[in-house]
């Protein structure tokens, strides 16, 4: 028998009850939904984490040896930066300055000081691909003056507006305008200054000669045509062992790789998405097992008129395979609400497109395949003339 | 016999069926208690670090968020504290994180450190002999009077064990239950400690959970503390710890905020516990994330219930058919729907808590953060499983009342 001939039943089989369809579309959509949910979690961690470093307008980084993840800044001196100016293959080398565990915003409202992300870098440098703030380059080049996160968390900063004036660590800045960048799990807010203003908030990292400030991204952008990985190698070569040249991709790689891998976090919602797999197979399972199990007859009249076992086990793998696609429809449409709920709650990027739906889809055929193949035992037992006795 | 246990039969001589439905069942708890487990591991790290300390009220700086990033203010506010009659002590905390030189392994042979982390299950599998280049780490360092330890036991009983030893300068207690990176496991092979710029030597251990925000702690006395950690003098302090005659925590509280300048927040232990639980649980991603991976798993779990429930009674009606011809009454059927959704719920609940007290033990070795099986969040997911269940029971009984039981053959 053709396999194409058994596709109409599958899918006869499938949507004969309507009310049986809807609720076993609704499992596997929850199931779809769980997994997409674990993941996206994860994922929308990993992105918060990794932002920031996307946005650097640059191909190779220079960044403290010591450094293992953004979060807890390590600067190296300013020498390195300028030495970096002479390695071949580079085209310019600019300091980035990051304060994230001890700088501070005042919040005008309540009066409370908030521990916020403050980002310096000379405004000329464009560093930060950032459109808002390279258009209001002029404003927040004057001393004492910050560009805010329009995305900080509200609860903690209020709504930041342009003319807004308080105090970062205890002293006297203006906001002059607002940009979009994001939180992450580690911070709840975000400000960019320029450099000048940068030594003015934080003295510690000013030293006595320019060479001596403490540096915690040294940004390269290379000469057109020259290749990110042989920059990054000659840097290493040239430089003293106390800064590690890392392309960008490299250094998100990194960063990723220290949320997902090393802290508990990552791990914590990998457990989720196998979690989420398991229930899932069981849901499919039962779904499948339960309508087997009343087509019996059926299955059993199509074995007396000849049918082989493989053919009637083509037959609920195609159901399982439809009911797969359905559900994981249903489950993708679920989870672009949920997506958007949880990224209102939490301020966290929840992207469904970046979030491996192509790894979730997968998943979700082989639940519903595994549980199919698992189900479908039965008819291989099923003897004819017992069922009519 | 008159009255046949039914409910028990169809569940104990359903074979298959029953331990389809029953796993089905189970796992969706399961789900549901591991996402519980999650957000109590939040709750759980967030009270213990002030569980630890031996206190009444917590003097700190208008600055404080949380015990991570405390903010700072002068030792005399402590001083000023103890002019209230019914403060009896006052001790500072100094606490804030410090780069921690971590061991590598192999300590003669380590990797390169370009190398990218392995998963958390390779380190798993590897137990502390996965490899690692030296590296350094933050971890959390307290320091304290050594006078006036203000820690309860088991910490205090390991401050005291080993007094002599932290009395000597650079000395310290690293916590044994720190990410194995920190190097508990190699402390008498190793002996290239260093916190910030200092050499340290690690004296003894003491036992500490750990977090999502901090992998590890370290113990030292305060003279080591301001020295390697900068403060230039113990007159910054991060928390003050009072100890109040008994009775009198509410009425020190008041007398506190009335007598103190603004620049300090004065909070009775509860009170410090409750905001530190609530600005992990809902002010950070963290636990926001957790608390919606709950919302989530029980409303799976709400669905995979109705579906073994309703499957089995389609399954059954047949028989339930006969049973009403014979002369059993729709709210007779009923209940032994209900005894039956019941039983399920509670074979289902017994096979998940035993799965997920694996799960959290395998959680704990993977993650490293405490996973605890409260009796709440047992009552919060039996109640869920038994109110699904009964709603799905009642439910089907509409089925049988419906009449047209005849149709069934």
């Amino acid at each position: 028998m053709r396999f194409g001939g058994k596709v109409p039943l599958a899918w006869k089989n499938l949507v004969e009850h309507k009310p049986r369809l809807l609720a076993s579309t609704a499992g596997v959509a929850f199931a779809a939904a769980l997994m997409f949910m674990e993941n996206g979690f994860r994922q929308a961690i990993l992105d918060s984490m990794v932002d920031v470093i996307e946005r650097i307008d640059g191909q190779v980084v220079l960044v403290s040896r010591t450094l293992y993840t953004l979060a807890v800044p390590y600067s190296f001196p300013m020498e390195r930066v300028v030495q970096a100016r002479g390695v071949e293959g580079v085209a310019s080398a600019s300091p980035l300055y990051t304060v994230a565990q001890t700088s501070f915003w005042r919040n005008p409202e309540t009066g409370r000081e908030q521990r916020v992300r403050v980002i310096g870098y000379a405004p000329a440098d464009d560093l930060l691909d950032l459109p808002e703030l390279r258009e209001a380059r002029d404003l927040w080049s004057r001393p004492n003056t910050v560009m805010a996160d329009e995305l900080s968390r509200v609860a903690r900063f209020g709504v930041f507006q342009a003319g807004q004036v308080s105090e970062l660590a205890g002293k006297r800045f203006e906001v002059v305008g607002t940009f979009s960048l994001g939180i992450d799990i580690q911070t709840n807010g975000n400000m960019v200054v320029s450099d000048r203003n940068m030594m003015t908030a934080f003295p510690d990292l000013d030293g006595p000669s320019l060479l001596d400030r403490k540096v915690q991204i040294g940004v390269i952008r290379t000469k057109p045509g020259a290749d990110p990985r042989r920059v990054r190698d000659a840097l290493a070569a040239t430089l003293p062992p106390d800064v590690r040249a890392l392309t960008l991709d490299d250094f998100a790689a990194r960063e990723r790789g220290f949320w997902d891998k090393v802290a508990p976090i990552g791990t914590v919602f990998h457990i989720g998405v196998v979690m989420g797999f398991v229930v899932g197979s069981v849901i499919c399972y039962q779904v499948l097992y339960s309508d087997v199990s009343d087509r019996l007859p059926e299955f059993a009249t199509l074995k007396a008129i000849g049918h082989s076992n493989a053919a009637l086990y083509r037959v609920v793998l195609a159901q399982a395979l439809y009911l797969a696609l359905l559900g994981y429809a249903a489950g993708a449409a679920v989870s672009y609400f949920l997506f958007r709920a949880v990224h209102r709650m939490t301020g966290l990027p929840m992207d469904l497109y970046h979030n491996n739906p192509y790894i979730i889809l997968a998943l979700t055929v082989l639940m519903c395949l595994g549980a199919g193949a698992y189900a479908a035992r039965r008819l291989i037992s099923a003897d004819p003339a017992q069922l009519f006795a | 016999m008159r009255n046949p246990p039914l409910a028990w039969r169809n569940v104990a001589h359903g074979g298959r069926r029953s331990i389809a439905a029953i796993s089905g069942v189970a796992f969706s708890l399961v789900m549901v208690l591991l996402q519980l487990g999650f957000l109590q591991a939040v709750r759980i790290t967030a009270a213990n670090n002030f569980e630890v300390l031996d206190f009444d009220v917590l003097l700190t700086s208008t600055r404080f968020e949380q015990f991570y990033a405390p903010g700072f203010m002068p030792m005399e506010r402590l001083r000023q504290a103890l002019e209230t009659a019914t403060v009896e002590s006052a001790s500072p905390l100094y606490a804030t994180f410090a780069l921690w030189r971590c061991p590598p392994n192999p300590l003669d042979d380590p990797p390169g450190d370009s190398a990218p982390p392995p998963s958390a299950l390779a380190r798993w599998l590897a137990g502390p002999n996965s490899p690692r280049p030296l590296q350094r780490r933050q971890l959390f360092a307290m320091g304290f009077d050594l006078d006036r330890p203000p820690f309860l036991p088991p910490i205090l009983d390991a401050i005291e064990a080993n007094e002599a030893g932290l009395r000597v300068p650079g000395h310290v207690l690293l916590n044994a239950l720190s990410h194995p990176d920190f190097g508990w496991w190699a402390r008498d092979r190793f002996h290239d400690w260093e916190m910030e710029k200092t050499a340290v030597k690690v004296v003894g251990g003491f036992e500490m959970l750990r977090g999502f925000a901090a992998d590890s702690t370290v113990l030292c006395a305060a003279d080591d503390f301001v020295r390697i950690l900068g403060y230039g003098s113990r007159e910054t302090v991060n928390l003050g710890l009072l100890k109040v005659k008994p009775g009198t925590v509410d009425a020190t509280v008041a007398a506190l905020r009335e007598r103190l300048p603004d620049d300090v927040l004065a909070t009775s232990r509860e009170e410090t516990i409750a905001r530190e639980v609530d600005h992990w649980v809902n002010q950070t991603s963290t636990g926001k994330l957790f608390a919606i991976g709950v919302a989530v798993a029980m409303a799976v779990a709400a669905v995979v219930v109705y579906q073994v429930l309703s499957n089995d009674v389609r399954e059954h009606l047949p028989e339930y058919a006969t049973l009403r011809a014979m002369g059993y009454s729709t709210w007779r059927l009923a209940g032994v729907l209900v005894l039956q959704a019941t039983l399920y719920m509670l074979f289902s609940f017994a096979v998940a808590v035993a799965v997920a007290a694996a799960v959290y033990r395998a959680t704990e070795a993977l993650a490293g953060i405490p996973m605890a099986m409260t009796p709440a969040n047992l009552a919060l997911t039996f109640a869920l499983a038994l109110a699904v269940g009964l709603v799905s029971g009642a439910l089907t009984v509409g089925r049988l009342r419906s009449g047209d039981l005849a149709d069934l053959f």
